[in-house]
């Protein structure tokens, strides 16, 4: 997945990984990239994804077979997040996470998955963007017991708002390292940390 | 375990700040280095105000006329606006020099900012009014840099490259 969104906004230079054929680098020939692609002030939108890796911990509600109270969850897995500039600073979008976590010792699993709506807002000096965003939603978990017991599953809900920090690396004009942390304003404690590679339409997101 | 829960990830986003720092350092656009993430710049240089310029000839069998490379880099601490259409080319045919255009259809040719310590590439065709190609190829760069000194400064391109007026 990664490697799709990297080739979907790879530099000029390589438009045939972008799944168009070019022909030329030449202005007015060129047909998978434009003129003015170095800058911010491009024609082309400000969209970018991101594809990262997640480490989460939650605090989940009890589970028939584990503890008789609510306990912390360590999650690991991959997020993708898609978002579109409605503003040189401005921004929003969504983003989906699934991953999975060993709540509590041996023979038990658990999955998750989570989305969220994203409204955030990000500036740029260099090369270097520095960001806030508010990602609210919710996440499914999903927990097994392998032993048998007269319950072996178990299925939570639980809505998420969560305040993230964001900073972004261009490494060139469309290709981005990215950190989000996040805590919970719901639950105290529960947090969200990612690192992400990123894909940008327009040279830094025009910012 | 709220002392680990804060610990942590301060110390992860400061050794990613520390590694970005690092990374920034070595991707940002050297001024005077004329070179792109470790690749040179090709063709003959000038330094006006902000930018590093390369220019040289290019081919592209599926592209009209002559078509020049243009290289540059930002050394600057601020945006400066790169205004490739203000180049003024000119084509030397056997009966006479002629101006030359540039093959523009989709009209995109503009003044763009570039921004700071940032770098960029781009290349364009130029055709006379006849439909001939010509052997040398004169073009005037030095408006190229918005920020200045916007004084005329020729290059001229044909089997040797000179640097003068035509």
């Amino acid at each position: 997945m990664i490697a799709i969104a990297v080739a979907m906004f790879a530099p000029s230079g390589s438009a045939d990984a972008k799944g168009c054929h070019e022909t030329s680098d030449v202005v007015g020939v060129e047909h998978c990239s434009s003129f003015g692609e170095w800058s911010r002030q491009s024609d082309a939108p400000r969209l970018f994804l991101e594809l990262a890796y997640f480490h989460r911990e939650l605090r989940s509600l009890p589970v028939p077979f584990g503890p008789q109270q609510a306990f912390l969850t360590t999650d690991h897995g991959f997020a993708m997040r898609a978002l579109y500039g409605l503003s040189p600073y401005l921004y929003s979008g969504i983003d989906l996470l699934g991953g999975v976590g060993a709540p509590f010792g041996n023979g038990y699993t658990e999955s998750l998955v989570s989305t969220h709506a994203i409204i955030g807002a990000h500036a740029a000096v260099f090369r270097v963007a520095l960001g806030a965003e508010l990602a609210g939603g919710g996440r499914i978990e999903s927990f097994q017991a392998r032993a048998t017991m007269s319950k072996r599953s178990d299925l939570q809900t639980r809505r998420e708002l969560e305040l993230r920090g964001t900073a972004t690396l261009f490494s060139t004009e469309r290709i981005s390292f990215g950190l989000v942390a996040g805590h919970s304003l719901i639950d105290h404690g529960d947090y969200t940390l990612m690192i992400s590679l990123g894909g940008h339409a327009r040279a830094r997101d025009g910012m | 375990m709220v002392h680990r829960v804060t610990v942590l990830p301060l110390a992860a986003g400061a050794g990613v700040a520390l590694v970005a720092s690092a990374i920034t350092g070595c991707i940002m656009y050297p001024g005077g280095s004329f070179r792109d993430a470790g690749r040179p710049f090709v063709g003959t240089r000038y330094v006006s105000s902000c930018l590093d310029l390369a220019v040289t000839p290019t081919e592209d069998n599926r592209a009209p006329g002559r078509i020049v490379a243009y290289y540059f880099g930002n050394r600057c601490h601020h945006d400066v606006d790169v205004d490739l259409a203000s180049v003024r080319v000119i084509g030397r045919f056997d009966d006479g020099d002629r101006p030359l255009t540039a093959y523009d259809p989709k009209h995109e040719l503009r003044a763009l900012p570039i921004a700071a310590l940032w770098q960029g590439d781009e290349r364009i065709a130029y055709v006379a009014a006849d439909g001939r190609v010509p052997a040398t190829i004169c073009a005037e760069v030095g408006h190229i840099d918005r920020a200045g000194p916007n004084t005329d400064h020729w290059m001229c391109f044909a089997l040797a490259v000179t640097d003068g007026a035509p």
